[in-house]
């Protein structure tokens, strides 16, 4: 069975672009417009990651991946986070809430896949 | 799906957002300017940069990225939006619009733009900051303060720069996927740990152990020029379930010993680590633990674990405001998410489906007719029900396709804006019934001749500011655009308190231009329809908006090829007013089936006035004009006006029976105009789709489109508005000929 990952991002291209990109790679893709979506998206079912923006109206990415880790069947599962902030603390941030990777956009789709495929 | 279909998606994303921003920008220049607003506009700023880095538009991403950058300031608060950065934002929000609208080789070879931008991002300079830049300021700012605490504090602590952090996790801390050593990590990016102390003391024996579990607990030494939210916000995410203590460098020896007498270690063991981190010195360690057993100093203190937020407001470092004013803040979200419920579709798929249910209903009319045959009561009642479903489902399928005229007339608020700064005249435009819904196509097609008009409006019709003063106006110029519904068709009008048309002018100008005979008398209506005549502009000069003489007769083709028609109401010194009266849908409509020599006419229900029986009115004087209760009323005979001649396959007997054809009179009225459509038979209301015709029939007048009937015959649509017209110039025309005959006839 193909692994499914939750991709979270407001941005329609950024979605659909990551999107082709995984299953390109084989992955099944989830997609969810902000963190809310995504939180509702989740809806119990197994996902092997979470792919998710940081900066997305309702609920941003961290506050999101914040609720995520409350979880019991989610808390083990990676995260990597989009922005295009590429600063220190922001990454520090992330990975002070279990986000295992940070995605700076624009990245290659090959950088993508090759980090998705390390964590799933 | 291609890539390049996602590249459609960011074109679409894009000016969905660039709208966002115009709009923010237009309430910020009114005044309006509020965190939200701000936190909207830097969004879509970042969206904008960060999808189309994605797809390497790197023209894109490197102007965005100084907009965005200036807006991430002003949000922050280090720059406030005043009016000459507001203007410069417009310009950059059309800069960026231009950039979407050319790939990165068009951009490369575009030496105009690049300067444009170059210029746009040199304005913006006084706004913007490198990040060293800012950096250092805060760095600076931040010193400031932290010098002021160390001074005051310094008599009573020995290590004066460090803060104090005790950190006792939650033991499932590690199963939440939490790391303690990330947190000690970017502490080091805030400040030099100076000391660490690992607690090992709950530890427990090998039997009960957990290797999932959390074990240590941490005392560290912090010497950091972070303010006490940014340490905290290390721990954001473990904060709810952990017991963190933060002591500010400047906090006293009994802070400490309030500390100690918290957590669940032994106090003297602490006390020993807290000599150890320097936070203490043996001596006040000493003298304090002595008086501690005198004076039970923490005696009313809940030894419960603090939560974090608790001890901060405790410590007054959040005030209760901060925190409603958050929680407030986090309710008007969830509103807004509610509202935000909308899923977006292809507009494909929508006409597509738009276009089978048209199907549905002819077949649907199809089966009415065919169970009428029958005379089967139970499959007429059964049809019946199917019809009114059929309905229903048309209803709402043309619903998905209707959108508020809202966003169109949105849209004026940045062209007046800036048309009223270029003519230098002041203009408020009101905006009424914004969510009077239209058919999306017309509304795409509608923003031309608006815009036209509006201009002109601004151009020609508004007056220039002493002008108002020398007649007593105010000096703020009126401008209104309002929809609404009217007798089946939608009205859009676009109202100005200015000069109104120059009637005398027009006249001399259509002379000049050749337009009409000197000698022809024109009612004011003719008058005011004259500046649709291609060619004509009454202004002297010819300003950079309008009075080149091209527009207003594109305009008016424009609303006719949406089966509309364009009003003028102009008073002179008063204002003027154009109305664009416009159909409700394009696709489907209520029609009325007409019938002359064996041919199928649909009549737009929404036309229709009454009919009437021909032969019963007399007709004047042979003009195909006819007096209707005091009122003259020209009229078409369909047959003549298409030149019909009965199908072949009528037979003899029927074409003998019709023969003297008793004419029926159709009523039909478009705006102010009525006029009368003789045929031969009524058929009835029909529901009927309308199927455009090919291009070789555009130059044929009167005809609409074209529509299939239930019994699979073709009807013509007819053009109502078209018709009216053509009556009444035939009219004219007769008028005219039998007042040249006459005398001749003597």
């Amino acid at each position: 069975m193909s692994k499914t990952i939750l991709i979270v991002d407001d941005s329609a291209s950024i979605r659909q672009v990551v999107s082709i990109t995984l299953k390109g790679a084989g992955y099944e893709v989830v997609e969810a417009v902000d963190g809310k979506d995504g939180l509702s998206k989740l809806d119990g079912k197994k996902f092997h990651l979470i792919v998710s923006d940081v900066n997305m109206p309702n609920m941003g990415g961290i506050d999101m991946v914040k609720a995520i880790k409350q979880m019991p069947a989610y808390k083990f599962t990676p995260v990597i986070m989009l922005t295009t902030e590429a600063s220190d603390d922001m990454k520090q941030q992330g990975k002070a809430i279990g986000a295992k990777a940070w995605m700076v956009k624009p990245f290659k789709p090959e950088q993508m896949i090759q980090a998705v495929s390390m964590l799933t | 799906m291609s890539l390049d279909a996602v590249l459609q998606t960011f074109y679409v994303e894009a000016q969905e957002h660039l709208e966002l921003m115009e709009n923010v920008l237009l309430k910020i220049d009114e005044g309006e300017c509020n965190d939200e607003l701000l936190n909207e506009i830097f969004r879509s700023a970042h969206t904008i940069k960060g999808s189309a880095g994605i797809f390497g538009l790197d023209h894109i991403v490197n102007f965005t990225h100084v907009v965005e950058n200036v807006l991430d300031r002003a949000r922050d608060n280090e720059i406030t939006l005043e009016k000459s950065l507001v203007d410069i934002l417009f310009n950059c929000r059309d800069h960026i619009q231009k950039l979407v609208s050319v790939n990165l080789e068009e951009f490369n070879a575009q030496s105009e733009l690049q300067n444009i931008g170059k210029d746009l991002l040199e304005a913006l300079s006084p706004w913007t900051s490198s990040d060293e830049e800012s950096g250092s300021t805060q760095n600076s700012q931040n010193l400031e303060t932290e010098n002021k605490e160390t001074s005051s504090a310094e008599l009573e602590n020995e290590n004066d720069n460090c803060w104090h952090i005790s950190l006792r996790l939650s033991a499932d801390c590690l199963k939440n996927g939490m790391d303690p050593l990330s947190f000690i990590k970017f502490l080091t990016s805030l400040g030099e740990i100076k000391h660490i102390e690992t607690l090992i003391d709950n530890f427990p024996n090998t039997k009960n152990y957990d290797a999932e579990a959390l074990y240590f607990a941490y005392e560290i030494a912090l010497q950091s020029e972070a303010s006490l939210e940014e340490i905290e916000n290390t721990f954001m995410f473990v904060q709810d379930d952990s017991n963190i203590t933060i002591l500010p460098p400047s906090a006293k020896v009994d802070d400490y010993l309030h500390l100690i007498e918290k957590l669940p270690e032994e106090n003297q063991r602490l006390g020993d680590i807290l000599v150890n981190c320097g936070s203490l010195t043996k001596h006040s360690l000493e003298q304090a633990l002595a008086s501690q057993s005198h004076e039970n100093i923490n005696a009313e203190e809940p030894k419960s674990n603090h939560k974090l937020g608790e001890l901060l407001t405790e410590q007054h470092k959040v005030s209760k405001e901060v925190i409603n004013a958050a929680l407030t803040k986090q309710q008007q979200n969830k509103s807004k998410a509610s509202e935000g419920k909308q899923i977006r579709i292809d507009s494909n798929r929508l006409d597509h489906l738009i276009n089978l249910i048209g199907e549905l209903v002819i077949n649907q009319q199809r089966i009415e007719l065919l169970s009428k045959k029958t005379n089967n009561p139970v499959l007429i009642e059964a049809v019946d029900d199917f019809d009114n479903f059929t309905n229903q489902i048309r209803d709402a399928a043309l619903n998905l396709r209707m959108v508020p005229i809202g966003g169109t007339f949105q849209r004026f608020k940045r062209l007046v804006r800036d048309t009223a700064q270029e003519l230098g005249k002041e203009v408020e435009l009101t905006i009424e019934g914004a969510d009077t819904e239209l058919d999306r196509l017309m509304v795409e097609k509608l923003g031309d001749p608006l815009t036209h008009i509006v201009r002109n409006a601004m151009d020609h019709g508004l007056e220039s500011i002493e002008d108002r003063t020398a007649v007593d106006k105010d000096i703020k110029g009126q401008l209104k655009l309002s929809a609404y519904h009217e007798a089946g068709h939608i009205v859009i009008a676009i109202s100005d308190d200015g000069n109104g048309i120059n009637k005398e002018r027009v006249r001399e100008k259509a002379i000049e231009k050749g337009i009409i005979n000197p000698e022809s008398q024109l009612s004011d209506n003719e008058l005011n329809h004259l500046i649709f005549h291609p060619g004509f502009s009454t202004a002297a000069a010819v300003t950079n908006l309008s009075g080149r003489g091209v527009g207003m007769d594109v305009v008016k083709r424009n609303v006719e090829a949406l089966q509309g028609s364009i009003d003028i109401d102009s008073k002179e010194g008063i204002g003027s007013e154009f109305k664009i009266r416009l159909p409700l849908t394009l696709a489907i409509i209520d029609g009325f089936h007409v019938e002359a020599k064996s041919t199928h006419f649909i009549i737009p229900q929404a036309t229709i006035i009454e009919c009437i029986d021909l032969a019963n009115h007399e007709d004047i004087k042979g003009r195909h004009c006819i007096n209707l209760r005091g009122d003259m009323i020209p009229y078409l005979n369909m047959t003549e006006i298409f030149n019909l001649t009965p199908s072949l396959d009528v037979s003899v007997a029927d074409a003998l029976a019709q023969t003297p054809t008793k004419k029926e009179l159709v009523i039909v009225q478009f705006g102010n105009d009525v006029a009368g459509i003789a045929v031969d038979k009524l058929h009835g209301e029909i529901q009927t789709v309308v199927k455009p015709l090919g291009p070789i029939f555009k130059a044929l007048k009167g005809i609409g489109g074209s529509s299939l009937l239930g019994n699979g015959d073709i009807a013509f649509i007819l053009d109502i508005p078209q018709l009216i017209e053509l009556a009444i110039t035939n009219e004219a025309n007769n008028k005219a000929d039998a007042i040249n005959i006459s005398p001749n006839e003597k």
